[in-house]
């Protein structure tokens, strides 16, 4: 295995060569990631202003966090994804120490942000389900 | 992974402009809405979006502790005034009395 593995030329798949895709195809999925999190947080500030002006209602509001949470999460995933092909070309300790704490970083976020997901979901669900709910506890804490 | 110096302007000037996005999205939902938590959370939010702009840019240590920190202390305050809200303390109070509007209310035409 070993032995054909280094028979392989030079000229097909050196490491030189492989670092080089490798290092493109992390930049690429990247850059997706950055791109969906910038698209997602300028399409939730429209949304913001449109909610904002079109009434004070805050499902509204939440609903729309809730769809920016999604973005991130998006972005976070395509981050992720390039952190793990990071893997396959980070040559150094001190690369591979700094590669670790920015995928604990993006995966604990993605974890947090996706329960808070499901919460804000299930509380939006409740009050689209009970819709005086809200009104009659903001009565009774008063 | 630093990339070309242009992606990496594009990456900065994309975060300062989430952050500048996320102040004015928190100051007109509390204008709005007149309830801090949801005008705080909407600008954490944003500023998690700019933290995660930085880090695909330059990821150095000091930019990987001031996302960490960020997200803490977002943690921290959403903790904190969930926790005010159910113990009706003064934020929780604020939003009963001065939110006005309940969120079951439909929206009107003299809302301003």
């Amino acid at each position: 295995m070993a032995r054909a593995a280094a028979e392989v030329p030079d000229s097909i798949l050196s490491e030189d060569l492989l670092r080089r895709y490798v290092d493109l195809l992390v930049r690429l999925v990247e850059a997706a990631g950055a791109i969906v999190i910038f698209l997602g947080a300028v399409l939730a500030a429209v949304k913001f202003v449109r909610a904002a002006f079109r009434g004070r209602r805050s499902e509204e509001f939440v609903r729309v966090r809730l769809g920016l949470g999604r973005y991130l999460t998006l972005g976070l995933e395509f981050q992720l994804a390039s952190d793990v092909l990071s893997t396959a070309i980070a040559p150094t300790f001190g690369e591979i120490g700094k590669l670790a704490a920015i995928a604990a970083i993006r995966t604990l976020l993605n974890y947090f942000l996706g329960k808070e997901i499901d919460h804000e979901r299930a509380e939006v669900e409740e009050e689209e389900r009970d819709p005086d709910r809200t009104s009659r506890s903001s009565a009774t804490d008063t | 992974m630093t990339g070309p110096s242009w992606w990496s302007a594009l990456l900065q000037g994309g975060a300062l402009l989430l952050t500048v996005l996320g102040l004015g999205c928190g100051l007109l939902v509390l204008a709005r809405r007149r309830d801090v938590r949801q005008a705080l959370s909407v600008l954490l939010e944003f500023l998690l979006a700019a933290g995660l702009l930085r880090l695909s840019d330059d990821p150095t240590y000091r930019a990987l502790a001031t996302t960490a920190v960020i997200i803490l202390i977002r943690k921290l305050v959403g903790f904190g005034l969930r926790a005010n809200q159910r113990a009706g303390g003064p934020v929780g109070r604020a939003r009963s009395t001065a939110g006005a509007v309940p969120v079951s209310e439909p929206p009107s035409g003299s809302a301003s």
